[in-house]
């Protein structure tokens, strides 16, 4: 070609600088390229020579990518998030006295499905000064949750009283709960995936399975 | 003679400055969230888009640095470069507009075999060990379309909103136009200067070799990627 001005070389020298090329590439890609960028170390040099280090797997940087979002996905939970609205009365029935007795000990376990961005209830009957050990965790990842009471009214108003006994993010909690009426008690999950989630409760105290 | 030793380090240490952020084909955390949040016509930026991905685009590069390795004359810089941008321009259009989605991998072991390729002739291997030359304007122009769909395909793996849709792409090709002017000038006025010391013609076989080998690092890595995703 007249708009090349490449200089003529022997074809021996050729195939012999297109082997080299190819024996240079094949080394590098295995000792190198293949440890650092996909963590396959096929003659162990990867790991020996420190070009594996520099492998971060994928699900590490989705976990990294995870563990810093909550600054923007959580937000930020204040007093007057606790608890029904503040012009929502407190029934009378709030103030009625402990029974003489409280229901049996039992044990439970509950799984409950939260499908993508939803939120369910679970809740469980306690009397007034009713005790119970709880703990919840969930499959993956957090959760929102607002673990709360309901006083039993005979006609309750549709904004009903309601208190907030604690509210917060995790994927994991345990406690004891003292009922400070009685009523239906138990949490609200809202899951903040895109991704569909389970928590298993267990519960052992004084209270009975709601229908 | 000095002073364009001085001038060879001057640009040598600017072009490894765009070396700190070389990324082949893939488009960064901060461009890819833009292209994800924008909507509508977005000229300018995809025009730096476009610019920014083909100065750290390190395949595009080395098959340009094969494509004008031996070419002394700036009319046949211009007429290669040409062919490279008609093949590339023309896929990147079609590729995004017909929404025609290739695999990334393997358009990027082609753009890899295509340094190979370049290196290859331009130690007249084909002349010499097959006897016979391919067009080298017909290679340039087939291979530019195998870039395009390259940067197509980066494109598209963002969904991101299909309105001003044309504009952005043109803005994009431009701007990729303009990343490989700049590029371009840089490897020019290297190679030129290099060309005038005696060590180009020594060093000439083994630059090829390397961008050969280069070429093999590549496809190994495109390949991998391609069976392991």
């Amino acid at each position: 070609m007249t708009d090349f001005n490449q200089p003529v070389i022997e074809t021996k020298k050729i195939v012999r600088a297109f082997l080299i090329a190819l024996a240079v590439g094949i080394l590098l890609l295995v000792i190198a390229v293949l440890p650092a960028e996909y963590g396959i170390d096929l003659t162990g040099a990867g790991n020996a020579l420190g070009f594996s280090k520099l492998y971060v797997p994928t699900d590490t940087v989705k976990a990294e990518t995870v563990a810093s979002a909550p600054t923007a996905k959580y937000r930020i939970l204040k007093l007057e998030n606790a608890g029904s609205e503040p012009d929502v009365k407190k029934p009378k029935e709030a103030d009625n006295p402990p029974p003489a007795k409280q229901y049996d000990v039992r044990e439970d376990t509950i799984v409950v499905t939260l499908p993508p961005s939803k939120g369910l209830e679970y809740k469980v009957y306690l009397l007034k000064y009713g005790t119970m050990k709880y703990e919840w965790i969930t499959n993956e990842g957090e959760v929102f949750f607002d673990f709360h009471g309901e006083v039993t009214e005979p006609n309750p108003p549709k904004d009903v009283f309601y208190q907030s006994h604690t509210v917060s993010y995790s994927n994991n909690m345990i406690g004891t709960f003292v009922s400070p009426f009685e009523g239906r008690h138990g949490w609200y999950f809202k899951n903040i995936s895109q991704q569909e989630m389970t928590v298993k409760i267990r519960l052992k105290g004084e209270y009975r399975l709601m229908e | 003679m000095k002073h364009k030793k001085i001038i060879s380090v001057v640009l040598l240490i600017i072009l490894s400055a765009f070396t700190t952020h070389l990324f082949a084909h893939g488009v960064d955390d901060s461009t890819k969230a833009f292209l994800l949040g924008n909507d509508g016509v977005a000229f300018v930026p995809f025009l730096y888009i476009g610019a920014k991905h083909m100065i750290t685009g390190y395949d595009h590069l080395l098959f340009l640095v094969g494509v004008i390795f031996f070419l002394y004359r700036p009319k046949e810089v211009l007429i290669y470069v040409t062919f490279f941008t008609i093949g590339h321009s023309t896929t990147l259009l079609l590729g995004v507009l017909g929404n025609i989605a290739v695999n990334p991998y393997l358009i990027d072991v082609i753009i890899a075999l295509s340094i190979v390729y370049k290196g290859f002739d331009n130690l007249g291997g084909f002349k010499q060990v097959f006897g016979f030359q391919p067009n080298t304007k017909a290679a340039v122009l087939i291979f530019g379309l195998f870039h395009g769909f390259g940067l197509a395909t980066k494109l598209q793996e963002f969904e991101f909103n299909r309105d001003g849709l044309l504009a952005n792409i043109i803005g994009f090709n431009v701007g990729v136009e303009i990343g490989q002017f700049i590029a371009l000038t840089f490897v020019l006025i290297l190679i030129t200067l290099w060309r005038k010391h005696s060590s180009f013609d020594r060093f000439a076989t083994l630059t090829n070799t390397l961008l050969m080998a280069a070429g093999f690092i590549l496809i190994g890595y495109q390949l991998t990627g391609y069976f392991t995703s």
